[in-house]
């Protein structure tokens, strides 16, 4: 059973951010930082890279943005640097560019940035003060004769100007090999700086908030979902946000079909992986506990890769679940439908299972069902759903109440004939469904 | 210097075949344009310019360049390089030779130039070469490939024939005449280019009251709109071939039939000389100033024919000025 679709988690959401609106990568070396990021799991790690987004936030200027804007990602030409290899012009270029840029970056206040000034002059003999670059006349004598004596193309003398072009080559390698540190620190510094200054430029542009990081629980006010939001603009509809909160237990959720289950659990899974990688979180007001690993199931029928059928898909699923539970991680497990691929009879029963091991094990967890009888010692809360003058609504968002309320019924709503109605499922079917 | 280069801030140099001279056209240029005070570009569209033709395998002239000149060339080209030359910019997109490197030369030798792929990207290029203080840039175009002569990537444009298309010299004149023609066909009214010039892709009917109308997504798709009394031209946004100028001549209705500009035409000589018997009038949205052609008497198949006849015969036949290139 390892062809567990859970453990890709982390890609799924580089996905979901690298495609997200408003959230405007300015370099290569950023984007590779973004997705080299790791799952925090440490307070002050967060809470750290909070306050460093904020103070870059502060200090960006335009000049600083612009030069992110021209950042290159020259990583490899710094690992041959350091190993030694003779660089050539385009490399050097490249050097003298990002030791260009990290200069101009510091000086703007980002001092976690080394000074690599030195690299400049070593690089900008004539004191220039531009971005290009060759072997300049000035480092050799020798060199400089021999190009004023070239006034034609010739092969031959040429090829002496190269010879003495690569001693120059030699030397500044030699020279610049020990700044080779100091410059990687930069680059990963610079991808930092644009990495964070997207982060809270999409903090700005989605509305989102620096999240409180608690021991034991979790408490959202208007937590919403990014993406549904933003498809429910676009067509001029609003979005209707939930508050919701909860600690080291289970909450099962009912409600009726297209009451905002499924997109309830994206939103609570989507909130906790942007916290834990060191972004703001869509709400109004957040207080977060942190997990090992956020493990969401189930939705929309996506676990059927890998020539799985969605029943094995699913079990798999739990199977992974379970063992993580049993060896102690602090999981935060979010199981949308749990057993809809199976029958009602035997489904109600691994619902009831799954519950139960959750309830037990204390396992910070939500699990939507359409099962009624899920019996058992836990937190029950239900979308509110229908309003009672629904039918007389025009849009079907406008008839739903998508807020949450706590509830002690282990019975579920029978709404989904209503729903399909007000979908405008055809008449005669729904006759034939009701005899 | 024989081309009047004066008013253009690039010229595309293309060659109706490979070993027309194209390359030998461009190296006089370069080395005319020294010390002219224009301040030079050089690049290419796609590979040109190696040591060895890849085709043919027979030899081909390098490009030199002198001090000050500005090339764009791909990084595994640049390496290669037999110039001293300060990098001005490396390019970000990666083609298939590497990223692109332009620099200006100090000490003057040889390279192979590798600009970039498609014309976006060189256009995109050109676009950008006044950062570098460049006044005049120089394309040379890739093996039959005219797409750099558009007058939307270049102002103007010098074309290279010779041996190389045929051992037949009046074969030869046919084919380089048709090219010319093309190059200079009319141009629309303001009336119907202001109309033409605001529309997207596709075919678009232009009716009598300036309405236009889109009857398709291209020209290559094997529909052909009905001309019908109220239209007075048809706009194909893209690019037209045999089929749909000889449906289109069939319908016996008189229209104008407009494209953006010569390189959209992939219409066979034949085919076009019917068309122009015909009410049919084929127009264009912008002109291509062609500045005059060059001939390699030269057939890398080893045969020649006399320089003068081939020179005579191809100006006589086109109306343009033409130079032998070995005799530049």
């Amino acid at each position: 059973m390892n062809k567990c679709s859970l453990k890709n988690n982390s890609r799924d959401f580089f996905g979901f951010i690298l495609a997200a609106e408003g959230f405007n990568l300015h370099s290569a070396v950023g984007r590779r930082m973004l997705v080299d990021s790791h799952f925090m799991t440490d307070r002050q790690e967060i809470l750290e890279e909070y306050d460093a987004m904020h103070s870059a936030a502060d200090r960006a200027t335009d000049a600083v943005r612009h030069a992110l804007c021209e950042l290159q990602d020259i990583a490899g030409t710094l690992a041959s640097l350091e190993n030694g290899t003779i660089i050539d012009d385009v490399q050097l270029f490249e050097i003298k560019h990002l030791a260009r840029i990290a200069v101009s970056v510091r000086n703007a206040g980002f001092t976690s940035i080394p000074d690599v000034g030195r690299v400049v002059e070593i690089l900008d003999p004539d004191n220039d003060d531009v971005d290009t670059f060759y072997i300049y006349d000035s480092y050799s004598s020798e060199l400089a004769a021999a190009r004023r004596a070239m006034t034609e193309p010739s092969a031959e003398r040429y090829a002496e100007i190269a010879r003495i072009e690569d001693e120059v080559r030699i030397r500044l390698a030699e020279e610049l090999i020990h700044f080779a540190n100091p410059l990687k620190t930069a680059l990963t510094e610079l991808g930092m700086t644009d990495l964070r200054l997207a982060k809270t430029d999409f903090a700005k542009s989605e509305g989102l908030v620096r999240p409180e990081i608690s021991d034991d629980k979790c408490t959202f006010t208007g937590l919403f979902n990014i993406d549904v939001r933003r498809s429910l603009r676009l067509r001029g509809m609003k979005y209707q946000p939930v508050d919701i909160s909860f600690g080291r237990t289970l909450t099962l959720v009912t409600g009726m079909n297209m009451g905002g289950k499924s997109v309830l659990l994206k939103s609570l899974a989507t909130a906790q992986m942007l916290c834990q990688y060191g972004f703001y979180v869509p709400a109004a007001k957040a207080e977060m506990m942190l997990f090992e690993d956020v493990l969401m199931t189930g939705g929309d029928g996506e676990n059927a890769k890998d020539g799985l059928s969605s029943f094995a898909a699913e079990i798999c699923d739990m199977d992974y679940i379970v063992k993580a539970v049993r060896a102690g991680s602090r999981i935060f497990v979010l199981e949308d439908e749990l057993a809809r691929t199976t029958n009602p009879f035997e489904g109600r029963k691994i619902v009831n299972g799954m519950a139960r091991l959750m309830a037990e094990r204390n396992v910070a967890s939500f699990i939507t069902t359409h099962f009624d009888g899920i019996e058992g010692d836990f937190r029950r809360i239900r979308v509110r759903g229908l309003r009672q003058d629904a039918e007389a609504n025009g849009t079907i968002d406008g008839m739903i109440d998508y807020s949450l309320v706590e509830t002690s019924d282990s019975d579920v709503p029978h709404e989904a004939l209503r729903v399909a109605r007000l979908l405008g499922a055809d008449e005669e079917l729904l006759e034939m469904i009701n005899n | 210097m024989i081309f009047d280069l004066d008013k253009y801030r690039s010229v595309a140099i293309v060659g109706m075949a490979k070993n027309v001279g194209k390359t030998v056209t461009l190296n006089h240029l370069i080395s005319a344009l020294r010390g002219s005070g224009k301040r030079v570009a050089v690049t290419s569209i796609g590979l040109d310019g190696e040591g060895l033709d890849q085709v043919t395998r027979t030899a081909k002239p390098e490009i030199t360049l002198y001090e000050g000149m500005v090339v764009t060339t791909a990084e595994q080209q640049y390496r290669g390089r037999q110039l001293t030359a300060e990098i001005l910019d490396v390019g970000g997109r990666m083609t298939s030779v590497g990223r692109l490197i332009t620099a200006r030369v100090r000490v003057p030798g040889k390279v192979i130039i590798t600009g970039p792929a498609d014309t976006a990207s060189l256009q995109s290029l050109l676009e950008g070469y006044s950062r570098f203080d460049v006044n005049l840039a120089l394309v040379d175009g890739a093996l039959s490939r005219l797409s750099p002569a558009s007058p939307t990537v270049t102002d103007a444009m010098i074309l290279a024939t010779g041996a190389a298309l045929s051992a037949n010299i009046a074969d030869v004149a046919k084919q380089t005449k048709y090219i010319c023609q093309l190059i200079t066909l009319d141009l629309v009214d303001d009336e119907l280019r202001n109309i033409c010039c605001r529309l997207g892709r596709g075919v678009w009917k232009i009716l009598n009251d300036g309405l236009a109308e889109r009857c398709g997504e291209t020209a290559l798709s094997g529909e052909i709109p009905e001309i019908s009394d109220g239209v007075k031209a048809l706009y194909v946004c893209g690019a037209i071939g045999n089929n749909f100028v000889e449906r289109l001549r069939m319908q016996q209705k008189s229209v104008d039939l407009v494209v953006p500009d010569f390189t959209k035409i992939f219409v066979t000589q034949d085919c076009h000389a019917l068309l122009q018997r015909s009410k049919v009038k084929l127009k264009v949205l912008y002109s291509s100033r062609l500045l005059g052609l060059t001939v390699n008497p030269w057939s890398p198949r080893g045969f020649s024919f006399d320089s003068e006849e081939l020179r005579q015969r191809i100006e006589d036949s086109t109306g343009v000025k033409t130079y032998d290139v070995m005799k530049l």
